[in-house]
């Protein structure tokens, strides 16, 4: 059902990593995947993998759900393992068949490109995982504003996201409703080839397009009912302030930092 | 107070006025109801009172400011706050609390205020156990209420509701007559109700009857349904109780006393029948 | 001929951990040619009933068969949905074609017929529910008012020629004049084409006009079946539903508390008229 469905993944909970303010978190993100591309060595990975395992202790996320967020690229992974693993150049043939050739460099470039992105995608999850949308919004216009200076539309920015955070699952309902309306007038959605199948969804699309202008027409008189006129002069309800506890992380990030370019550039 | 002051208007393209003259006074603190069938005007009217639209002649003045002033238009939105008809096309942001907030948000209020506001609104409508949930899942009359709570949060003088029960179920509908009537005689604050239901009308104090983008006639609810002929004939409905007193009237049995609601109906009822 | 129902059940999600009854064990018969009211609280299962009628939902137990045709047999479902027309609260919302005329036609070509002959049953539909053909069929369903827009897309499940008309809430959002003339065009579709008239309402007053027998539906279950008399008889138990009575019962009721001796089954205000005035 439409009413089910919702945006992104978001976990509610009460833990620290919850509670870290959403700038620090997006700030955090950024810095892990500049980590996990610092990364020179193969076993120096274990330092981001222990981070996205603490965090996932502290955050008390199961695992199930860290694993949701691989599902989606496991061919992409498997795709990059393999091409890497036969493409790579090397001069320690493990073994040949045929065209194919591995070797003791492809094999180690083949695990260090997967286990970059899989880090990758672990890490930058849990961020979304743990942050509620409009949290992440919120943290992502404040972080953005100072670059109101360049007219970078921060908040036009976020509040879009905001609308549209609203509005999305309306639609997603709406579609289910008219594609029903039109299959009781005997459409059919599901045979016929593609040109066929294009061709009947314009039933669904027109209402669509017409229901979500007059949504727009609707929810702008609203908003200007609401005193709306842009950010200038705005409050916000929320106030985010930043505590020990990102102080901590911030810490923890840096001693990583220091930990992973020590280890993946000095040779001991 | 809210004055319109001969004010007409014609929608782009339109070959008909969608108001031609329109005159009407609202009172500080008078429950009215503005009725008429589709395309009587009675929605551009109320989208005149906020300066939504301002009109192509005559003045719109709030509290003595006119909504032609776009430097006054904040005041006057601040001022008269609106809902509007569908529940889905007015909440902007996806939770309770934070849909609330937008107004007094928009407003410049400090960060504390807003949050004292909001709670405070969403217990007048009583949607306090709400404030964390997700806007989506509330059912038609919860949405209008949080709509409601919306505008309160902006602290109001005059509530103008454009058809808000109009897409809702009895239930819902029940649920936000009942919170505006309450905050009309808690609060005293004005309430403008468009409707298209006639029984709802009987809460007002007074009816402003539309038609053909001018002003039919007005009057309390029991002077407006002494002219049952005269709303039939601008395709509006009566009461099913009026409907019943007119029925009894034809064939001779005559209610005294013009009764509008159930009880007074039975009584006049019991009190005819007895004198016959 | 008829829809036979029998032990209807249906469950969201059914299969999973989530899974949502929303309507339970409903057993009746619509015959032919009568007017059935649904009646229910929001979220009592009457949008799923009215959906399985016509095979858009599949029963998750027991079954629904239309004239012979069991909706759960993919060839039948589809003549089952061609005897059963659906109309969705606010159909207006699914108009998509250039012309009113084409919109209407729309659900006669996909039954098949000929460009020609769907748009002759679209003309006819038209008139049938006060739209001019020669008025509207070319005009933008886009530009119409509306009432106009909803008697439009009621003529696009009419032109399907249906023996069962299904209708959820057809007068919800419009003016006093579009319910008159929405009802007035239910009446004369039964008195003119003998067509079924399946209506789901929240107006009792509505329902206690127009519907012979009124089935009530409460969190999924068929709780009553009778006719708007009978039904209504049972104030405290519609209350408890969160339903209510139409206001002629409802002033009947008050009469008789004060001593009013008025024949049961008021459900009307022009029987409670001819009550008052019998013997006048």
């Amino acid at each position: 059902m439409g009413a089910k469905m919702t945006l992104g993944q978001f976990l509610p909970g009460d833990s620290p990593v919850h509670r870290l303010d959403p700038r620090t978190k997006i700030l955090l993100m950024v810095a892990y995947i500049v980590l996990v591309f610092l990364v020179g060595r193969l076993p120096v990975f274990l330092l981001p993998a222990a981070f996205v395992v603490g965090v996932v202790l502290l955050a008390r996320v199961p695992l199930r759900y860290l694993g949701s967020s691989v599902r989606p690229i496991r061919w992409l992974l498997v795709f990059m393992f393999i091409i890497n693993l036969f493409f790579t150049q090397g001069r320690t043939v493990l073994v040949e068949w045929w065209i194919f050739r591995i070797t003791q460099e492809s094999l180690r470039q083949a695990v260090f490109i997967t286990l970059r992105l899989l880090l990758l995608v672990m890490g930058t999850s849990l961020l979304t995982l743990t942050t509620s949308p409009i949290v992440l919004t919120d943290g992502l216009e404040r972080l953005l504003k100072p670059l109101a200076v360049f007219r970078f539309p921060a908040h036009e920015l976020a509040m879009m996201m905001t609308i549209a955070l609203r509005f999305i699952p309306l639609l997603m309902e709406e579609v289910e409703r008219i594609q029903k309306a039109q299959m009781a007038r005997g459409a059919d959605f599901t045979s016929g080839n593609l040109i066929v199948r294009a061709r009947s969804m314009i039933p669904i699309l027109v209402p669509l397009f017409v229901s979500a202008f007059r949504r727009a027409d609707e929810l702008a008189m609203a908003m200007e009912s609401r005193c709306y006129h842009g950010g200038e002069g705005r409050t916000r309800m929320r106030e985010l302030h930043l505590h020990r506890r990102d102080l901590v992380a911030a810490a923890v990030m840096a001693a990583l930092f220091a930990a992973v370019i020590l280890l993946s550039r000095v040779s001991f | 107070m809210i004055e319109l002051n001969e004010i007409s208007y014609r929608y782009e393209g339109a070959q008909e006025s969608a108001l031609s003259g329109v005159s009407l006074t609202i009172l500080d603190g008078e429950m009215l109801a503005i009725v008429g069938h589709n395309g009587s005007g009675k929605s551009t009217l109320a989208k005149h009172l906020n300066g939504l639209l301002t009109p192509d002649s005559g003045r719109v003045l709030v509290d003595g400011m006119d909504t032609g002033d776009e430097g006054k238009l904040l005041s006057i939105r601040q001022r008269v706050g609106m809902v509007f008809q569908n529940p889905d096309n007015q909440l902007v942001t996806a939770i309770v609390e934070e849909d609330v907030g937008f107004g007094p948000e928009n407003l410049g209020v400090p960060p504390a205020e807003i949050r004292e506001r909001v709670d405070s609104a969403l217990r007048e409508v009583g949607m306090t156990d709400y404030a964390d949930r997700a806007a989506h899942a509330l059912s038609g009359g919860q949405k209008q209420r949080v709509a409601i709570a919306g505008m309160l949060a902006m602290r109001p003088e005059v509530l103008v509701l454009d058809e808000a029960t109009a897409m809702l179920d009895p239930e819902g509908r029940r649920e936000v007559l009942d919170i505006v009537s309450r905050l009309h005689r808690e609060t005293g604050i004005t309430v403008v109700m468009i409707t298209q239901h006639m029984e709802e009308t009987l809460l007002c104090d007074r009816v402003v009857v539309m038609a053909g983008g001018k002003i039919s006639f007005t009057g309390t609810p029991r002077e407006v349904f002494r002219r049952s002929g005269e709303l039939r004939e601008l395709g509006l409905d009566v009461p099913e109780t009026v409907w019943l007193r007119d029925a009894l009237a034809e064939r001779g049995l005559a209610l005294p006393g013009d009764p509008l609601t159930m009880t007074e109906t039975a009584d006049a009822i019991c009190r005819s029948l007895l004198n016959n | 001929m008829s829809i036979l129902i029998e032990q209807l059940t249906y469950a969201y999600m059914a299969g999973s951990a989530e899974a949502v009854t929303a309507l339970a064990d409903v057993s009746l018969t619509i015959g032919e040619g009568e007017f059935l009211g649904v009646i229910g609280h929001t979220g009592s299962g009457k949008s799923t009933f009215m959906q399985l009628l016509n095979g858009l939902l599949l029963p998750t137990g027991g079954s629904v068969v239309v004239d012979g045709f069991d909706t759960r047999d993919k060839k039948q479902c589809r003549s089952a949905r061609a005897l059963v027309g659906l109309v969705f609260q606010y159909p207006e919302y699914q108009l998509f074609e250039e012309t009113v005329a084409r919109d209407v036609a729309f659900g006669p070509k996909n039954l098949g017929l000929s460009e020609e002959e769907a748009r002759a049953r679209a003309l006819e539909a038209l008139t049938l529910v006060g739209l001019d053909p020669a008025r509207f069929a070319e005009k933008s369903p886009f530009d119409l008012s509306g009432g106009e827009k909803r008697r439009a897309a009621l003529a696009g499940i009419l032109a399907m020629r249906p023996k069962y008309l299904a209708l959820d809430e057809p007068m919800a959002g419009l003016d006093p004049r579009g319910r008159r003339q929405v009802l007035a065009l239910l009446q004369q579709l039964r008195q003119e084409t003998g067509c079924t008239i399946i209506m789901v309402s929240h107006s009792m007053d509505d329902v206690a006009r127009y519907a012979e027998r009124i089935a009530v539906l409460d969190h999924g279950r068929l709780a009553m079946l009778g006719t708007p008399a009978a039904v209504f008889s049972e104030m405290e138990t519609l209350r408890d539903m969160g339903l209510s009575v139409p206001q002629a019962t409802t002033l009947a009721a008050l009469l008789r508390a004060r001593g009013l001796a008025l024949p049961a089954g008021i459900v009307r205000m022009d029987q409670l008229r001819d009550a008052l005035t019998a013997g006048r």
